[in-house]
């Protein structure tokens, strides 16, 4: 069954007659627990068509489906409340608050929630258990590694266990070695029915999801 | 809060400055009123009045022989017998040398003491005459004993009953009776320790030291006259604070065509104490006020946009997670709402210190303030609303 659905989505930047056309005619549709990397050049709108999805963006034309519902952001407040509690998103240079201990970074993604703070509390517990950085949960961003971090990030974007994962470039500022675990955390993720999708310009990183969709600069 | 602390510590100092000045302002203006209210207005509240007969130089109403000594005595007939209030005065008495008992220590004598200006006959030991209120109006506490009663002011014949000051206590009992010549007095209490009692406007008097007496002594050499004095110069305790002493003052002196009198507002007022102010001193104040309140916007306002700008990176973090800008701004508003609830305590410290009591109400400075803070804040709402997470999501990538 189809998770999200994109139909001839359209978007442009830029004044009439120096109209940057970003996506023409896109259509996508991703079902639930697949792992799709959307790869392409500089420019080729990959952040634009996540943020689009993540209803960060508005699109100019074009309809788009999610978890079986129209999907129509209109302003800011429209893509909060969409993306609450159904989409998490991971960026490449983490989004992480240099302020909060990883324990806190982690639990934004529950305020939110309707749950109670002992059950956040519980919650946030078992995702930093997962992603092997329970240890860290005291420590402060400016403290960890690479990895460390965007582990912290990835707990953020799942700990509310949301329909849809968006990743943008999740590996970019990374070494090998890290991108590696990185990917083992998504692939297990993944293989526990969480539905991903991850930007990439990496071959390495596309090639450990299950379907790959190339974006072309126009 | 705690990642501020910078900025908040300038926010908080900012609010308390503006505080203060709308404080000295409002107060000023209060008082201003009140000022005005008591010289020109219908206002003339106090616990306690000072009456003052303001009669001719040339005559002199005590004295039996001026054609105004009856129609003193029938004001003074009708100010004590008055249900509105109740009335006593204090009289300095001087307690003469015979007093001392050669076993009395020297703190008694004061006559050594260079410091201390007294004529040769007094000693250092303070004699009142108190009237029948005194002691309940002034709330003086006796710690052994009893105060004076009816009998006390009217029996001349006996002897003539004393309250004594802590410090006799060791040197005279309950009862004794001390004879000086042709004179004997009774003692028929002590005062608490420390006890005080407020014979005029400014002064207060400690009593440890002090003998009061019902009435005074010698009454040969003062007469009748003396007595009157002291009953048409006394002071009033109003029972309801409403009461416009004044008018009632009036209607009793011109009933008999006596002199004016007038209730000179003792206490309960530090209104009183204060010096009419001027209309100009509190346009200036006004202006002073209006300036640190624009100063104290633009420099909160600056503080909050920079900080705002700041948090930037972490606002788009929160919307990121579906957590929605009206509550980014709500938090902004808590926080701000905190730090002004709490710059209006350094206004209401100040004036308890100062006066003992709130002449501004902290409502009204929290009127202002809030005013002040709703206005700064505006820019960074606009800021916190401009916060672009494509771009926030676009700039890390790069």
């Amino acid at each position: 069954m189809a998770l999200l659905a994109l139909s001839q989505i359209t978007k442009s930047y830029g004044k009439q007659d120096k109209k940057l056309l970003v996506l023409d005619n896109l259509s996508i549709s991703v079902s639930e627990g697949e792992m799709i990397a959307v790869m392409g050049k500089s420019g080729s709108g990959k952040t634009t068509l996540l943020n689009i999805i993540a209803g960060i963006d508005y699109r100019d034309g074009g309809e788009y489906w999610f978890d079986g519902k129209p999907v129509r952001i209109k302003q800011t407040s429209d893509g909060v409340r969409f993306r609450r509690n159904k989409i998490g998103i991971i960026v490449q240079h983490f989004a992480l608050i240099n302020d909060y201990t990883v324990f806190e970074n982690v639990e934004i993604g529950l305020w939110e929630t309707k749950m109670s703070r002992q059950d956040r509390r519980k919650r946030t517990s078992e995702v930093l258990e997962k992603l092997d950085i329970l240890r860290l949960e005291n420590q402060y961003p400016p403290e960890l590694s690479g990895g460390e971090k965007q582990r912290t990030a990835i707990g953020r974007a799942i700990v509310a266990k949301p329909l849809l994962i968006l990743a943008d470039e999740p590996t970019g500022a990374l070494d090998k070695q890290t991108e590696d675990s990185i990917m083992d955390v998504f692939k297990d993720l993944n293989n526990s029915g969480s539905t991903m999708i991850i930007i990439t310009h990496d071959e390495d990183v596309a090639n450990r999801c299950t379907r790959i969709i190339k974006l072309e600069k126009r | 809060m705690i990642l501020h602390w910078k900025s908040n510590m300038l926010i908080l100092a900012d609010l308390v400055l503006c505080a203060l000045m709308i404080f000295i302002m409002l107060q000023n203006y209060f008082f201003m009123k009140y000022d005005y209210n008591f010289y020109y207005g219908d206002e003339k509240l106090a616990d306690r009045y000072r009456l003052n007969v303001v009669s001719g130089e040339s005559d002199n109403p005590f004295e039996q022989s001026s054609p105004m000594y009856k129609a003193a005595l029938q004001v003074k007939q009708d100010l004590w017998s008055s249900p509105l209030w109740k009335t006593n005065y204090i009289v300095l008495s001087t307690i003469p040398m015979e007093w001392l008992d050669p076993d009395l220590p020297q703190i008694f004598n004061i006559q050594n003491d260079p410091t201390i200006q007294r004529a040769p006959e007094e000693t250092g030991i303070s004699g009142y005459v108190f009237s029948d209120a005194v002691i309940q109006m002034q709330n003086i506490k006796l710690q052994e004993g009893r105060g004076f009663v009816s009998d006390d002011y009217q029996n001349t014949s006996s002897e003539m009953p004393v309250i004594m000051g802590y410090e006799f206590k060791q040197y005279f009992s309950l009862g004794e009776i001390i004879k000086q010549g042709d004179l004997s007095y009774c003692v028929i209490g002590f005062f608490e320790e420390n006890s005080f009692c407020f014979p005029g406007s400014e002064e207060i008097c400690n009593l440890d030291r002090s003998i009061v007496l019902p009435r005074v002594l010698y009454s040969d050499q003062f007469g009748e006259d003396v007595q009157l004095k002291f009953s048409l110069t006394c002071d009033l305790y109003p029972l309801d604070p409403q009461t416009d002493v004044q008018n009632e003052i009036n209607r009793i002196t011109s009933q008999y065509g006596f002199y004016g009198m007038t209730g000179e507002p003792i206490n309960g007022s530090a209104y009183r104490n204060t010096e009419l102010i001027s209309g100009k001193n509190i346009a200036l104040i006004f202006s002073l006020t209006v300036l640190s309140a624009i100063l104290c916007l633009v420099a909160l306002s600056n503080i909050l946009s920079k900080r705002t700008l700041r948090d930037q990176a972490t606002h788009c973090t929160y919307l990121l997670s579906g957590i929605p800008l009206w509550k980014i701004n709500f938090s902004i508003i808590i926080e701000l709402a905190l730090w002004t609830a709490i710059s209006v305590s350094p206004p209401i410290a100040l004036s308890y210190f100062e006066y003992g009591q709130l002449f501004v109400s902290p409502w009204y400075i929290l009127g202002f303030l809030s005013v002040i803070v709703a206005i700064s804040v505006i820019p960074s709402f606009l800021i916190a609303g401009k916060g672009n997470i494509d771009l926030f999501i676009r700039n890390q990538s790069e």
